[in-house]
């Protein structure tokens, strides 16, 4: 109902357009041409023929939109490896160090997988999880939209739909799909002021809570349990407790423990696993659990 | 101008705009609004069915990858250009360079009122939550926004001297 009322509008805003074309006794050859144009290519989306004409249109303009993202892109990281090399430097410090404390967690890790391995191996319990996937490219950003919303290059005809997860860098989710059409999709980064998303946080033991976006900036996780103890630096992943959003995925880190007293639930600020305006390639899951046996 | 020419020319816009300029900085397109400046140019420049055919085109462009309905950049920068038309015969009788930055703040002002009652009827008729975003420092982009489009034009007219050529003087009449 409301497509008609769109219709109607724009055949009407289109008919006072030649009215007022007329009026100002303009050439019109071109102008009804491109008026018919026009109309053709709204009504033909709104009959839901979008398919045969906003679809090529979109086949020429998206590697043009895409190689122009990717130029600029290029650009920026030239110019800005010179005018952040202290910048880099701390980052590389700090990240010598980080890399020295994993591989202290990695090796307890692996005793603890042997010992996991082993367990299962008595229990004759056996799970298999798979996940397909698409890998797409970032192309832009919509006009007029925020900018925590980025367009790839993938859509509905690859099986994409709206709410999956989108990652990148191996394991690193940035959002969710927010709209499918054919040929691309809009992904909501986790940044923006609308996304939600079911996180587990590992503290002492792991805690679930809900991540929001925050000023398109960073995300705040609410919602987690006050007893959970929790500090700077604990991994934040998806919980899996989402339809079509698989658990494990790397979200951040923790920032700050927001604790009060008189509040029933504790918060906490997560700064992102990755820089989402350095995002050139996403990976869309489709998270797909296969035979769970006992 | 050559049809051809304007066909390219919209795809070029459309693809620094939404490409290009998002590559360099997520924020940079909420300041810098290509098509915008590209249909205040040519409300001032060329005639007005050349105008209302390049808006036309834009807008059906844009709306390919637009999150508000099929046909809104098409309405809205129809209207932008009648209206900017009508204002320039009316009031600025010469191309003089402050009528065509006061064309510009008024094309500004116009596309973020269409903007926000856009997003203010999505919301309320049509149930699209997503497009409630109003950015944090919204003014401070609008004002910046206006600003670097000013500096823009006064750039093009002290370095380009056949830019400069289109315009009969400085100050508004």
């Amino acid at each position: 109902m409301k497509e008609v009322y769109l219709i109607s509008f724009i055949s009407l805003f289109l008919n006072f357009f030649n009215y007022i074309m007329f009026r100002l006794s303009l050439p019109n050859k071109t102008n009804t041409i491109v008026i018919v144009i026009a109309i053709f290519f709204v009504g033909a989306y709104y009959v839901g023929l979008g398919r045969y004409t906003s679809y090529y249109l979109r086949a020429i303009t998206n590697p043009l939109i895409g190689a122009s993202n990717y130029l600029s892109q290029s650009l920026a990281d030239f110019f800005s490896l010179y005018l952040s090399r202290a910048d880099l430097s701390r980052a590389n410090d700090l990240l010598a160090r980080q890399n020295i404390a994993l591989s202290r967690e990695n090796a307890t890790l692996k005793i603890l997988r042997a010992e996991n391995n082993s367990l299962r191996k008595e229990l004759a319990f056996t799970k298999e999880l798979t996940y397909n996937y698409v890998v797409a490219r970032v192309i832009g950003q919509p006009l007029g939209a925020s900018p925590t919303e980025i367009l790839i290059n993938e859509g509905g005809e690859r099986g994409l739909m709206v709410n999956q997860a989108v990652t990148s860098a191996g394991g690193v989710i940035i959002g969710k799909i927010s709209q499918v059409t054919d040929n691309f999709a809009r992904v909501r980064l986790l940044i923006d002021n609308e996304s939600k998303l079911a996180v587990l946080i590992y503290g002492d033991k792991p805690a679930s809570g809900l991540a929001l976006g925050q000023h398109n900036l960073n995300l705040k996780a609410e919602m987690i349990d006050k007893d959970a103890l929790i500090k700077e630096g604990d991994l934040v992943t998806t919980s899996g407790l989402e339809e079509n959003i698989p658990a494990s995925l790397i979200v951040g880190r923790v920032t700050r423990v927001d604790k009060n007293e008189e509040k029933f639930w504790q918060e906490t600020s997560i700064e992102p696993a990755l820089d989402y305006s350095q995002v050139q390639l996403v990976t869309v899951v489709f998270p797909e659990k296969k035979i769970l046996t006992f | 101008m050559p049809k051809v020419y304007l066909l390219l020319l919209i795809i070029l816009t459309l693809a620094l705009e939404l490409g290009f300029l998002p590559g360099l900085e997520s924020r940079l397109p909420l300041i810098l609004n290509l098509p915008l400046l590209l249909l205040v140019l040519a409300v001032f420049f060329v005639k007005t069915d050349e105008a209302l055919s390049l808006a036309l085109l834009l807008g059906l462009f844009f709306d390919l990858y637009s999150p508000y309905f099929f046909g809104f950049y098409l309405i809205i920068f129809s209207l932008l250009v009648i209206i900017l038309k009508l204002i320039i015969t009316r009031l600025f009788e010469h191309k003089k360079l402050l009528s065509f930055l006061a064309i510009n703040l008024l094309a500004i002002f116009f596309w973020q009122i269409c903007l926000l009652l856009a997003r203010l009827i999505a919301t309320r008729f049509f149930d699209q939550s997503s497009l409630a975003f109003f950015p944090p420092n919204f003014f401070g982009f609008f004002l910046l926004e206006i600003i670097l489009h000013s500096l823009l034009i006064i750039s093009f007219y002290k370095m380009l001297p056949f830019f400069k050529a289109q315009f009969t003087g400085d100050l508004i009449t």
